[in-house]
């Protein structure tokens, strides 16, 4: 993406940020007899704030295009945009499925619950990045599921989502009977 | 003093039991800080009720030992990971993880090691010389408008440090503070950007916003490199800094030590500011401060050793006037309430033991994770020779369920997993996360302070600078903006020449 596209979107990302964020704090507007300023008040101080060094920020790029600052905690490779060979269409695909698979995982959870499904996310998520060795995949699958299960269902006693799809709640706490 | 000192010490080292709760709390304190989203917190959440079946100092002890030894733990991943176990290691992964990456993860760890523990020994030390004295300053000294000009120089020196530029530094520490609006308003109880869901009028906690925006974009920025083949393993290093690498940064940790306390002893404030304004101080006082960032040691010291200064600090307005300043010292004061005690100034005289029961365990505690982590530094940095495809899962299901074991709810799993990715995107495009989480943490706390100031002062703005406290932070935040601004402007003429 060319420097000045990605200084629009930016501006333009920011602009709709603090625009539907003004526009809600018309629903908690109401004066308060304690509070001069009311409950918008302080939100919109920080809106405005926003919106202003947005503002400076995308004159600030569009002036300074070369000029790469600090990021704390990130090595420069980290920043840097990807050699153009890693990206064919089959890889895009890959990598979009590295944020699509944690949130299909996350959507299914109430529904299949956490114990049917997380052997299959674990599983699913090394492939996804690579592994194909049979070992590995059963044995990190295991370490893991093993762990979760012994610090959170018997340690700490959370009651991790056990589903609601016909079949699923049964499996889910006949299995999470069966530990305790 | 000293009489006292070693009758606490006594008292500890001949009641075998009290022994074995000290090193199960730290051992455990060390480990849960260990563990992306679980935290000291949640393991003090999860004893409090079996305290009740222990005596009052053997119970208080437990807390003082794991609020050390937690505080430390999680600077180990911070390090390794760049997760954080908690808000006060995040700084500690600004330096930390770039060491981690070329090689130095075991200077990175034995410095972090070394730092927290005599941070946390010279504030131990101070705390017992000087407890009810200092906490009776800061109560009097520090009122709402106090606090708030605290926070805002906080954030002040915050939006410079972690973003690209100083504009994407505000922009991150004020999304931070738009996001803790989320919920009830403290003025009128008014729910505001909760969308009509219960689930929101608690607001966010910063829990799953530290999981998201560190862990779970962090797995993703792994991914990105795994699926497009430019992903290189970090090397393994076990190598501990040398004394000359310490004595060369001694006035860093005297400095990060006074700064700790200081901010320790304040309500609410604690171990997170102390760990970032020491380091700014160490960046702003370094002759070298294009190295902060990159890999430089006195970065993961000066966090490390505030950090676990504040411990110390955070003791005494709890012993002393019966004020938690954050979540442990609020179950100390639990504890206390379940054996029927009163925290506050009598429990210096009337429960001397228990007292000084606590200051020594909290004094060894230090002095233990040293040794404990000398050992550390030579294990757990193997830990790095892992491939991350297969760490990435097992950081993924840890964050999910720590997430969702916050408050039994899915909603902040979600929240975990929206801040991954914004935080990736965010990240990518040079903008600070550990301001957006001072943002998160700092903002329902800055908001109350200056509601609460302008009903105090009437609303007149000019009466904070008629407090001398709050006129030197306002005056230091306002110069703060005022050198970075010109700084930027240099920068931007400079790169038009």
């Amino acid at each position: 993406m060319g420097k000045l596209k990605f200084t629009i979107s930016e501006a333009g990302i920011w602009a709709v940020i603090t625009g539907v964020a003004f526009g809600l704090t018309y629903q908690f507007n109401e004066p308060l007899q304690q509070y001069r300023y009311g409950a918008a008040g302080w939100p919109r101080v920080i809106i405005a704030g926003i919106a202003l060094f947005a503002l400076i920020q995308a004159i600030w790029s569009h002036l300074h295009p070369s000029r790469k600052g600090r990021i704390m905690g990130q090595v420069e490779e980290q920043i840097s945009e990807l050699p153009s060979q890693a990206r064919g269409i089959s890889v895009h695909l890959k990598h979009l499925a590295t944020f699509a698979v944690p949130l299909l995982y996350l959507f299914l959870m109430p529904r299949m619950g956490f114990y049917i499904l997380t052997p299959l996310f674990v599983a699913g998520y090394m492939m996804l990045l690579g592994e194909r060795r049979l070992l590995h995949l059963v044995g990190t699958t295991l370490f893991v599921y093993a762990l979760t299960i012994v610090i959170f269902l018997k340690l700490l006693f959370v009651p991790l989502p056990v589903g609601n799809w016909p079949g699923f709640y049964d499996i889910n706490s006949l299995f999470v009977s069966f530990i305790k | 003093m000293v009489e006292l000192f070693f009758k606490g010490f006594i008292l500890l080292a001949t009641d075998p039991f009290a022994v074995f709760l000290f090193f199960a709390a730290l051992i455990i304190g060390l480990f849960f800080a260990a563990l992306p989203g679980i935290n000291m917190v949640t393991l003090g959440a999860i004893i409090l009720p079996f305290t009740a079946y222990l005596n009052p100092t053997h119970a208080i002890m437990i807390y003082g030992v794991i609020y050390v030894s937690g505080t430390y733990g999680g600077a180990v991943m911070a390090i390794l990971f760049n997760i954080p176990g908690s808000a006060e290691n995040a700084p500690t992964a600004f330096d930390g993880y770039p060491m981690t990456q070329q090689g130095k993860s075991g200077k990175a760890i034995g410095a972090a090691i070394v730092s927290s523990s005599l941070g946390g020994m010279v504030s131990a030390i101070v705390m017992m010389l000087a407890a009810p004295g200092i906490a009776r300053w800061a109560i009097h000294a520090f009122g709402p408008p106090e606090m708030f000009s605290l926070i805002f120089f906080g954030l002040s020196i915050v939006a410079a440090v972690g973003a690209e530029n100083l504009w994407k530094g505000w922009i991150s520490v004020l999304l931070g503070l738009l996001l803790a609006t989320i919920g009830t308003d403290p003025s009128g109880g008014l729910h505001r950007f909760a969308f009509g869901t219960y689930y929101l009028l608690a607001g966010i906690h910063f829990i799953p916003l530290i999981l998201g925006f560190f862990a779970i974009s962090e797995v993703f920025v792994q991914a990105e490199k795994m699926v497009t083949k430019t992903y290189r393993a970090p090397k393994v290093g076990i190598a501990f800094p040398s004394f000359m690498e310490f004595w060369r940064l001694k006035l860093a940790i005297v400095r990060s030590m006074i700064l700790g306390f200081f901010a320790g002893v304040l309500p609410g404030i604690g171990a997170t500011l102390a760990a970032f304004l020491s380091y700014n101080e160490a960046v702003r006082w370094s002759k070298h401060p294009e190295r902060f960032g990159k890999g430089e040691l006195e970065g993961v010291v000066a966090s490390e050793t505030a950090n676990n200064a504040a411990t110390g600090g955070a003791m005494i307005p709890l012993l002393a006037l019966g004020l938690p300043g954050g979540a442990i010292t609020a179950m100390m004061v639990s504890v206390f309430m379940i054996h029927g005690m009163d925290p506050g100034p009598l429990i210096m005289t009337r429960a001397q033991d228990l007292v000084w029961v606590l200051f020594v365990a909290m004094f060894i505690a230090n002095l233990f994770i040293f040794l404990l982590g000398y050992i550390e530094t030579k294990t757990i940095v193997n830990l790095l020779r892992i491939p991350f495809r297969i760490l990435s899962p097992c950081i993924m299901i840890l964050a999910t369920v720590g997430a969702f074991a916050l408050r039994n709810s899915l909603l902040d799993v979600w929240v975990m997993f929206l801040a991954g990715i914004a935080g990736y995107f965010l990240r990518r495009s040079g903008y600070s996360v550990p301001g957006i989480i001072l943002g998160v943490i700092l903002g329902g706390l800055g908001e109350a302070a200056f509601v609460k100031s302008m009903q105090m002062l009437h609303y007149d703005w000019f009466a904070f600078f008629g407090r001398p406290v709050c006129a030197v932070l306002l005056a230091a935040a306002l110069l703060t903006l005022f050198v970075n601004v010109l700084k930027s402007a240099k920068q931007m003429a400079s790169s038009q020449v």
